[in-house]
């Protein structure tokens, strides 16, 4: 699904995908699940998060001088570095790379960097093979789809759809049955990983220290990818570091915790350049590309450059109460959920992706899943501001606020702004509530009752209430009263 | 001690009853009330769609009001959690006006913190024979950190049986403006909170954000369900009435 | 992009004209309660046996390494593998396997390329760590030691003395971190099966490497570290 259209007309879609929603939160409640288990039996996990942001905070804050030191070293370790400004670079290297070798199978394993620059169209456009392998990857792709999940990027697909997406890929005879499923894409993968001339991976993590690329996965895909063909090409954004081995301990602890609540992935592979003098295995060349692709922006940004701590957990996913109702490709974008909201926007500043920020009850429970405690919540007000200020925002809403801003910076404009509100109301109000609102009050009103404006308001009450107190703050009325109460009445009048 | 009561613009105009039951209880508890009436509202529903300038100028209303009070309190965690996580950077480019900012932000309580951390009053002797459960308002719990203030009132009522909300720290999907200009989502939430309510088999609703209670309140009604939706101020103060009059004592 | 132009543009948002060397900091690696052995006071192997078996592998201890040979025997015995793969070099000699796998088919990492082991059925190989605390066996790469050894057949067998055993993962970090500059090409820590929960969150095995992961565990009388 592209972003051509607005979030509320692709979340209306998903809303009516009864076993898309059921399935969304049927994964988030079990990930959410899981992780307060291991996060339970790990114990003090705030001092887990507060080392995690701290390690991540100076690694950002001196991010050029420890990308400086991961190039040098996995030059030294005998790998290539590429930088890459933008997708389009990223592109090219990945391209040139794959010409130089004549390449026509590259094998996958999962990585976000690669969907963001949507490598698998363009290697295929060139003539190239593309074959995902990790299952829910692979899935995908068979359907032609995004992800929808930063960890879990099927989680929309049934095992029905699953079975036929197969059998059109060949399978024989498939049941739904789980394994044999798992089984074909085994099979069917093995053949691909044996005869790829390149490999493509993500980069969960590089250690600047050693020059060495941390990838975690379950299934071992990664591994087979990164060591079955001779050619492996590491796809990075450029904030992905950690300064030292020690501090990957942190990260293993905190990332798979807060994925899928396992103490630790099936697989935690360190890789530290090509195959040396003597390896029988592993690839002849490692190229591992940087990304920046409008990262570099949010650099010295006091509110944003925090949004480059992110591990790519998925976590803010797992509580969103609002990814929960519509699930990833709502939201348009590679990146879904809380982050993917505050991310988009940030690496694509134009009209896209700027209602994302919207999506978004601010209910703070992604901030406070994150495990490194991004304060996503504030950069979705902050985006909403910076929107605000280019003054593109709906002409309805700008006249709505200015209004609000007349009306409520003063007591008695206000007091006179809900005078009219209680005689507007009288039409659509009934036992004190309106079933049946109009205009932008419809949208509540399609679900809920609204309260009516009360027929005194506090304010018009206090005066009366404040005689009735034992304490002593019962005294003399004030003109506020007296004003509060017969404008009030005299609107009731009116 | 001396309280100035930051009734918010929901309860002044919509939900007056609310402010009168907290202004009962205070005045029970010994606390001297005021009511500056230069207060309007705090400003969230502009700042929190990115209208800094006029979320500004109304939270000024509040920075006037309660520049002379010691405390200032409010039904709302959502109100107090906004003037105590954002004013002081609402005003940051006037210092004259983030330190007033800051002051202000500095002495005010939502209701449940200010009787129980403030006023050590966990215990208001009420009654009520109700099956009741909690909706935690997320901005109460997130951004002020009032998690357990509630609770602690709720479980010293008599009478009372208080049942677990399931998905109790899941928005109920008001979120301000949100729940219009996200109108379809927003009643997805709702719908599942509502769900969830009516699991619990509770005869009453309780919160300390009448934001949240209105809207999960608007869409029980929508259901026709027969589920009581009170501010905890409502319920202690019909309960501590209740107490005086059944003779149940603390 | 030039990588001086690359690096430049980083310096310049964080307000510096190039990189500069990061100030000194206090927070590295795992907070100071997870490094005190306090916070890690159990016995090493029947931790790892308990949490390997909670990720559905399978931790068998041996009293010796004779004890572990019959172990092994028994295992193969039971499973019948028509091909089986070791490490190269001196390994199955060292560890005094001749006998054990003779019956069967077997091929030692070198003999052949990396197909010969994509049809071998168990894999038989050390390890260079393991990690109590998560059920972890760490692999690493080197020509007599593939890394396609451990992940293309479909059961996995590891020899685990207890002398390689650590607590948690930092103290194999720290141990590696005294090879740099250069640490071993690949460095694996493996956690039971392989598994996935892509279709539908119903969790299955095997899906790419080993279904199976089962650790022979013996005491090589060098003590616990």
């Amino acid at each position: 699904m592209t972003a051509q259209s607005g979030i509320s007309e692709r979340a209306q879609s998903a809303l009516e995908d009864d076993f898309l929603r059921q399935a969304v939160r049927f994964t988030a409640d079990r990930l959410r699940g899981k992780k307060q288990v291991s996060t339970e039996q790990l114990g003090n996990w705030e001092s887990w998060r507060e080392r995690g942001q701290a390690i991540r905070a100076h690694t950002i804050a001196n991010l050029d001088s420890y990308l400086a030191q991961f190039a040098d070293r996995v030059r030294q370790a005998g790998g290539h570095v590429h930088f890459a400004s933008d997708a389009a670079e990223a592109v090219e290297v990945v391209l040139s790379i794959a010409r130089g070798k004549g390449a026509r199978s590259v094998v996958k394993s999962k990585s976000m960097v690669s969907e963001e620059v949507h490598i698998n169209h363009h290697l295929q456009n060139a003539g190239i093979e593309v074959v995902e392998t990790d299952l829910g990857e692979y899935i995908v792709q068979l359907a032609n789809e995004t992800p929808s999940h930063i960890i879990i990027p099927a989680i929309h697909k049934t095992r029905a759809q699953i079975r036929d997406l197969f059998t059109a890929a060949g399978g024989e005879q498939l049941t739904t049955d789980t394994k044999t499923l798992a089984g074909f894409a085994r099979q069917r993968l093995r053949q691909k990983f044996l005869a790829a001339d390149i490999g493509i991976t993500g980069c969960n993590f590089g250690i600047a220290e050693t020059g060495t690329v941390v990838l975690f996965t379950n299934e071992g895909n990664a591994d087979m990818v990164a060591n079955l063909p001779k050619t492996h090409i590491v796809l990075m954004g450029m904030e992905r570091l950690l300064p030292t081995l020690e501090d990957l301990e942190v990260f293993a602890n905190l990332l798979p915790r807060s994925a899928t609540g396992q103490p630790l992935t099936a697989y935690l592979s360190m890789i530290t350049g090509p195959r040396r003098r003597g390896d029988l295995d592993g690839p002849e060349e490692l190229h591992v590309v940087v990304l920046d692709n409008g990262r570099s922006r949010q650099l010295g940004d006091p509110h944003f450059q925090a949004v480059l701590h992110c591990i790519r957990c998925g976590a803010c996913l797992n509580v969103c109460p609002v990814y929960r109702q519509i699930g990833g490709h709502a939201y348009g974008s590679v990146y879904p959920g809380p982050i993917g909201a505050v991310l988009t926007p940030l690496l694509q500043q134009d009209e896209t992706y700027a209602d994302l920020p919207y999506a978004s009850s601010l209910c703070g429970a992604c901030a406070e899943a994150c495990p490194v405690k991004i304060p996503l919540h504030d950069m979705l007000v902050r985006l909403r501001q910076r929107r605000a200020a280019t003054g593109r925002t709906p002409a309805l809403e700008k006249s709505a606020f200015h209004a609000y801003r007349v009306a409520f910076a003063n007591h008695r404009r206000y007091r006179l702004a809900f005078g009219t509100a209680r005689v507007l109301q009288r039409p659509l109000v009934q036992d004190g509530g309106i079933a049946n609102g109009v205009g932008p009050l419809s949208a509540w009103t399609a679900t809920r009752y609204a309260p009516a404006v009360a027929p005194r308001s506090f304010r018009a009450r206090w005066g009366e209430l404040r005689q009735t107190l034992h304490g002593p703050s019962g005294g003399s009325r004030t003109s506020e009263d007296g004003d509060a109460r017969r404008q009030e009445e005299g609107t009731r009048d009116a | 001690m001396k309280a100035s009561l930051f009734v918010t613009c929901l309860v002044d105009q919509f939900f007056p009853q609310v402010g009168e039951a907290m202004v009962r209880i205070l005045d029970r508890c010994g606390v001297t009330v005021d009511f500056p009436p230069e207060q309007t509202c705090c400003g969230q529903p502009a700042f929190n769609s990115g209208y800094t300038d006029e979320a500004r100028e109304v939270a000024r209303t509040l920075l006037r009001a309660f520049a002379e009070s010691d405390v200032v309190v409010s039904p709302s965690g959502s109100c107090a959690g906004m003037i105590r996580h954002w004013y002081a950077d609402l005003f940051a480019d006037d210092p004259a006006l983030r330190e007033q900012a800051e002051a202000v932000a500095a002495k005010t309580f939502e209701f449940s913190q200010f009787l129980v951390r403030l006023l050590n009053r966990p215990d208001l002797g009420a009654y009520f024979p109700h099956r009741v459960t909690f909706h935690p308002s997320c901005h109460g719990s997130r951004l002020l950190g009032v998690r357990d203030e509630p609770l602690q009132l709720l479980r010293a009522v008599r009478g009372l049986e208080l049942v677990d909300l399931p998905y109790a720290e899941d928005c109920c999907g008001f979120g301000g403006t949100f729940a219009v200009k996200m109108g379809g989502i927003s009643g997805a939430m709702v719908t599942e909170k509502v769900e969830h309510v009516c699991a619990t088999g509770a005869e009453v609703l309780v919160g300390t954000d009448m934001g949240c209670l209105m809207n999960i309140g608007g869409r029980l009604r929508k259901l026709g369900q027969p589920v009581r939706v009170l501010h905890l101020a409502e319920l202690l103060w019909e309960g501590m009435q209740a107490a005086d009059e059944s003779g149940v004592t603390q | 992009m030039r990588e001086a132009d690359f690096l430049r543009r980083i310096s310049e948002r964080l307000g510096r004209p190039q990189p500069t060397v990061p100030p000194h900091r206090m927070e590295i690696g795992a907070p100071d309660f997870w490094r005190n052995p306090a916070a890690h006071a159990y016995a090493p192997a029947e931790r790892f046996a308990r949490e390997l078996e909670q990720v559905g592998g399978m931790a068998v201890s041996c009293s010796s390494l004779a004890d572990l040979r019959t172990k092994l025997h028994d295992l193969l015995a039971q499973w019948q593998p028509r091909r089986i793969g070791t490490w190269g070099g001196n390994f199955v000699q060292e560890m005094g396997l001749n006998s054990v796998l003779a019956p069967y088919e077997w091929i030692r990492w070198g003999d052949g390329g990396t197909d010969a082991f994509a049809h071998v059925d168990v894999a038989i190989t050390g390890c260079a760590f393991a990690v109590a605390g998560t059920g972890t066996i760490v692999m690493e790469s080197s020509p007599e030691r593939g890394r396609s050894v451990a992940v293309l057949p479909p059961v996995h067998v590891v020899l685990l003395r207890t002398s390689q055993l650590r607590h948690r993962m930092g103290e194999v970090l720290e141990e590696l971190a005294q090879r740099k500059p250069v640490l071993p090409a690949s460095i694996h820590f493996i956690t039971g099966p392989s598994r996935s929960s892509d279709i539908e969150n119903d969790q299955t095995i095997g899906v790419h490497g080993p279904a199976a992961v089962y650790v022979l565990i013996w005491p090589d009388g060098a003590g616990q570290p």
